[in-house]
């Protein structure tokens, strides 16, 4: 039987991308898969936002698979719905084993042209909607001695990085909130880890200005230069972190218990060999 | 190296405490010095500045023989910090040092943590030391020079447990710092965190902050503080005095860190020695 048998798993910004490429292995693994996605448009991505079809579709193709899916549409910014939404899913499935915040948004500025939206859009969904979850699901969790909380980040969260100040200010956050809470949880069997990517080909990674600035360039290149770019940013030569490698760090990490926690997993195409620690 | 005498230095947080005494200091250079403070306490913060502090300051700053202004503002307003900033530039037309001090904190479990708590913390310290950075940010790129300074904390390198928001906020102020760092170093500015341990002012010596510290006492007292603090860092030294905390500060706007940018200056007793990055 899979350590994924049965377990409630609620994924974050489940409807697309790396949260629904988690969602559709747990799935596949047994799991009980809760997707929550379809925030309120936002005005400084560049790029559109999964809306409720979006979310209907995610849930409907893991059920066609075979799987057990249910789906709540949530903006994680909304701290009263966050919490309404997380005593829903516990009252209707009974209870929730592991969180997964996938839900994370992205653009490019410098900090000295970035206006305030620029900046509150990415910081409150990337930090407080992480802090929103947890801030909802923790307090069951350690009621019942066990669980297990992942929060996905982008690399920026270890480094600096021009153009993502934003990005990477509320990367660092969430390390250091997960560290924090993983010292207040780990007694009572709780473990809060989180994953430190490189750039996955997702919609968030889709404009030549986001390729351009994960591959450390101070101007735009386009296409497959920004591509190329990307690859030779990485020691590893790769432009991209395939989602398989993504998802097979996120189960590595929901599967343990306690014996790991406050850690942070780079799975950063080489990247991670230029920190400190 | 000797230092400009008539550089223009503003410090956020500087009614009392570390920003009262970093600005006196750089008075005392021959600096020409503008304090901004929110002079108004948040429910449950340690406690915070009035306007009769920042008024002291202001006469302190004169007394040390320094032009200076001080003005009322809240770091999180882009309005309240281009006002401060284009002060300075109307009167002395030019901002050389920049020192976003102003933070509050507030204790206690991710679990029971209430929505002030997480949002005043989170939003003065990352959101507010960002919003004042980016509005200081075009000032020194006209001049192609300047040094900016945030204060982060040693608890930036760590988990901080009953601490979540402060470290939180304190780990994105580096993350920050790094990414701008990047973006102003080809003009010759740099941007630097400074991360001290306790600092013997208001937000250590409190009611909550001693009963953090000593959840056994009822009624705990400096003295029965003191070994608690001091078994945070290997030279068992409680807290830092006002004038080695503004020692750090200084040297990272002195003309020997000219090159120094990026970095996150730990004075701390040697804590930061117990931590990996």
């Amino acid at each position: 039987m899979s350590e994924f048998e049965s377990k409630v798993v609620m994924i974050a910004g489940g409807a697309r991308g790396i949260g629904r490429a988690i969602a559709t292995s747990l799935a596949g693994a047994g799991a009980q898969i809760v997707l929550v996605d379809a925030p309120a448009p936002m005005q400084t991505l560049g790029y559109p936002l999964p809306d409720a079809d979006a979310l209907e579709s995610a849930v409907a193709e893991i059920r066609a698979a075979g799987g057990t899916c249910t789906g709540y549409e949530l903006d994680v910014r909304d701290r009263p719905r966050v919490a309404e939404t997380v005593q829903r899913c516990i009252a209707e499935a009974g209870r929730i084993d592991m969180l997964v915040n996938c839900a994370g948004v992205g653009s490019v500025s410098d900090a000295g042209e970035m206006d305030d939206l620029t900046w509150s859009e990415v910081v409150d969904t990337n930090l407080n909607g992480f802090y929103n979850l947890v801030r909802a699901v923790t307090a069951h969790m350690t009621a019942r001695g066990s669980g297990n909380i992942v929060a996905v980040v982008g690399d920026s969260a270890r480094r600096g990085a021009a153009g993502l100040s934003h990005v990477s200010a509320a990367g660092w956050a969430t390390i250091g909130l997960a560290k924090s809470l993983a010292l207040e949880t780990a007694d009572a069997g709780v473990a809060v880890n989180v994953l430190s990517l490189g750039p996955v080909d997702t919609e968030l990674s889709s404009s030549a200005e986001f390729r351009s600035a994960v591959a450390d360039l101070r101007h735009v290149v386009h296409g497959q230069d920004a591509i190329e770019a990307m690859g030779r940013r990485h020691p590893n030569c790769e432009p991209w972190v395939p989602m398989e490698d993504v998802v097979r760090a996120a189960r590595f990490l929901l599967g343990g218990g306690t014996s790991m926690t406050g850690s942070v997993l780079d799975v950063s195409a080489g990247l991670s060999a230029l920190n400190s620690s | 190296m000797t230092e400009p005498v008539d550089r223009v230095v503003l410090v956020t947080g500087g009614a009392k405490g570390q920003g009262r005494n970093h600005a006196l200091a750089f008075a005392r250079q021959g600096a020409r010095v503008g304090v901004m403070d929110i002079c108004r306490q948040f429910p449950g913060s340690a406690p915070m500045a009035t306007e009769e502090d920042l008024a002291t300051t202001q006469k302190l700053l004169g007394e040390a023989g320094a032009d200076s202004f001080a003005l009322v503002g809240d770091t999180r307003s882009s309005a309240d910090m281009r006002r401060f900033v284009d002060t300075a530039v109307e009167r002395w037309g030019r901002v050389d040092v920049f020192v976003a001090n102003a933070g509050v904190a507030s204790f206690g479990p991710v679990v029971e943590m209430t929505d002030p708590m997480w949002d005043d913390v989170v939003s003065t310290n990352l959101d507010g030391v960002a919003t004042s950075i980016r509005a200081v940010i075009p000032t020194m790129v006209a001049q192609r020079s300047g040094r900016i300074i945030a204060t982060s904390s040693s608890v930036a390198r760590e988990g901080g447990p009953n601490n979540a928001n402060y470290a939180a906020s304190k780990w994105g102020v580096i993350g920050f710092v790094k990414s701008v760092a990047i973006e102003l170093a080809p003009l010759g500015i740099t941007v630097n965190a400074f991360s001290p341990m306790s600092v013997s002012t208001d937000m250590c010596h409190n009611e909550a902050t001693y009963k953090l510290f000593r959840p056994d006492l009822a009624d705990p007292q400096e003295d029965d503080v003191r070994e608690t603090f001091a078994g945070l860092n290997p030279m068992h030294v409680p807290w830092l005095e006002l004038e080695d905390a503004t020692a750090g500060v200084l040297y990272l706007a002195s003309e020997g860190a000219r090159y120094v940018t990026g970095a996150a200056l730990d004075v701390a007793g040697g804590w930061n020695a117990y931590h990996g990055a």
